[in-house]
């Protein structure tokens, strides 16, 4: 077994970035630029400042860490702090937190803690299990007129989403603003299509333009999302598809024939094959949403215990479904319940909502 | 540019169209429609290799024949979906078969045109092309 490298004092420009092949001890503080490594566990005595750790192991940091928003911790283990100012936190079995977590992220697969003070503010915390503080959010009017002025210490918005572990939370997310850009790109094609026809299309079959217009006018992220399901929407699309196809056969070749270009019915087929496509986008969106839905990694039982008060801003996501706090409430558990998040009242004697 | 000159090119100002460069991006082809309206099977990829695109077409090589690709005819149209186009969403462009080559029994050689194409796809393309 590897012994643990010890450093005695500061992790600084003199000492310069740090490679253990196990543990790392640092006696002082990591100072900024710095990078930190080991294979197994990081301990450090003092402050982190804008540096970089990454552990193999653990990670604990007696103070804490003031990252001014680049300085990093990240452990296949788990991460204890005294507190975390401007950082991001990732570990893989979970994160303790000392006093208070502001404006940072905090990742984990496991439980978020923030013992003693236990205040988060600002910042965004993606976990696959339980959060745990005193004091979540802040009064919003306050701290913004404390703040004016000194820049460094406005305060963000208090985002907290649970019950997926981070990797799966950011596919979600992504997903949902790749869905919301599909359905709009949908919705401003299928506006043109209803248009065109509304204007009259040289060339165009009445039946078809009708059924084209009838299929532009109903988006299919709501077929899908309104219980119709896949095979609906698939069929709508498939329509769709025969109608683009019919006209686009007998479409000029663009090549040869340029001066046949730019017809009304070439700018109809346009939008239609653009609504087509992006109906192919919302459906395989939906799907994967729809797949994710039971992944193995959801956590159904993942709650945010506010012990002493969560204030209004906080908007909390527990597995799928979202909740913004409206009005300061005092301590509170958050947690779902047929399949909606409710928000109950703290119990100081079980430790849980009642 | 005078009339004339504009008039001397086969698409006018559009000389670009026949630009050609040879581009490493991931390319999906599926079969949209045959010329005779006939049913399109239920898996209609065909396996590609992109050769070079212009803002006016594409040269596709398939190297692996399956039953779609062995419907693949002239005038078919193919749907072609482009990734890593720029965009968070995949670019869709509507395609013919205009030209089917077999340099070697087992390889295809499809010339497209790009059939349905906003002039701003056209621009992306051209400037993909050029890199």
């Amino acid at each position: 077994m590897e012994a643990p490298l010890v450093v005695e004092g500061d992790v600084d420009i003199r000492t310069g970035d740090i490679d253990g092949a196990g543990d790392v001890i640092v006696k002082g503080d990591v100072r900024s630029g710095q990078v930190v490594t080991a294979k197994g566990s990081v301990s450090v005595s003092g402050v982190v400042e804008v540096s970089t750790i990454s552990a193999g192991g653990d990670v604990s940091v007696l103070c804490g860490i003031a990252g001014r928003g680049k300085g990093r911790i990240r452990a296949k283990g788990k991460i204890t702090v005294g507190y975390a100012n401007q950082a991001t936190l990732e570990a893989a079995a979970g994160l303790v937190i000392g006093s208070s977590a502001m404006n940072s992220t905090l990742l984990t697969d496991g439980d978020v803690l923030i013992e003693g003070d236990g205040v988060l503010v600002g910042g965004v915390v993606m976990a696959g299990g339980n959060l745990t503080a005193r004091r979540v959010g802040h009064k919003g009017a306050d701290l913004l007129d404390k703040s004016k002025g000194m820049a460094t210490h406005v305060i963000e918005k208090t985002v907290i989403m649970l019950g997926l572990p981070p990797p799966v939370r950011r596919d979600h997310l992504e997903a949902r603003s790749r869905l919301s850009l599909a359905e709009k790109l949908g919705r401003a094609s299928a506006k043109n299509v209803q248009y065109l026809i509304s204007r009259g299309v040289p060339g165009m079959d009445n039946a078809m333009a009708e059924r084209a217009a009838f299929l532009a006018k109903a988006p299919v992220s709501e077929a899908f999302l309104l219980g119709k399901g896949p095979e609906a929407a698939l069929e709508a699309n498939q329509e769709l598809q025969t109608i683009v196809a019919n006209i686009a056969l007998g479409l000029p070749s663009p090549s040869k024939h340029p001066e046949l270009q730019d017809t009304e019915i070439q700018n109809l087929a346009l939008h239609l094959y653009h609504l087509y496509a992006a109906n192919r986008f919302v459906i395989e969106l939906c799907q994967q949403e729809q797949d994710r839905l039971s992944c193995p990694e959801l956590n159904l039982g993942a709650a945010l215990c506010a012990q002493d008060t969560v204030h209004e801003g906080v908007e909390i996501t527990i597995g799928f479904q979202d909740f913004l706090v409206e009005h300061e409430m005092a301590g509170t558990v958050f947690r779902l319940a047929d399949g909606e998040i409710v928000a109950q009242p703290y119990s100081a004697d079980t430790g849980e909502g009642s | 540019m005078s009339e004339e000159t504009k008039n001397d090119s086969p698409r006018g100002e559009q000389k670009r169209h026949f630009f050609r460069g040879e581009v490493a991006l991931t390319v999906r082809a599926e079969l949209f429609a045959l010329p005779d309206g006939s049913e399109l099977p239920t898996d209609r990829e065909i396996p590609i290799d992109m050769l070079n695109v212009g803002g006016g077409g594409m040269l596709l090589l398939v190297t692996r024949r399956t039953p779609t690709t062995e419907l693949v005819c002239d005038r078919a149209l193919v749907d072609l979906s482009i990734p890593s186009f720029g965009s968070v969403l995949v670019v869709r462009l509507l395609s013919r078969v205009v030209r089917i080559e077999t340099p070697m029994p087992d390889e295809l050689r499809l010339a497209l045109e790009f059939l349905l194409l906003s002039p701003k796809e056209a621009d992306a393309i051209v400037r993909m092309a050029s890199l």
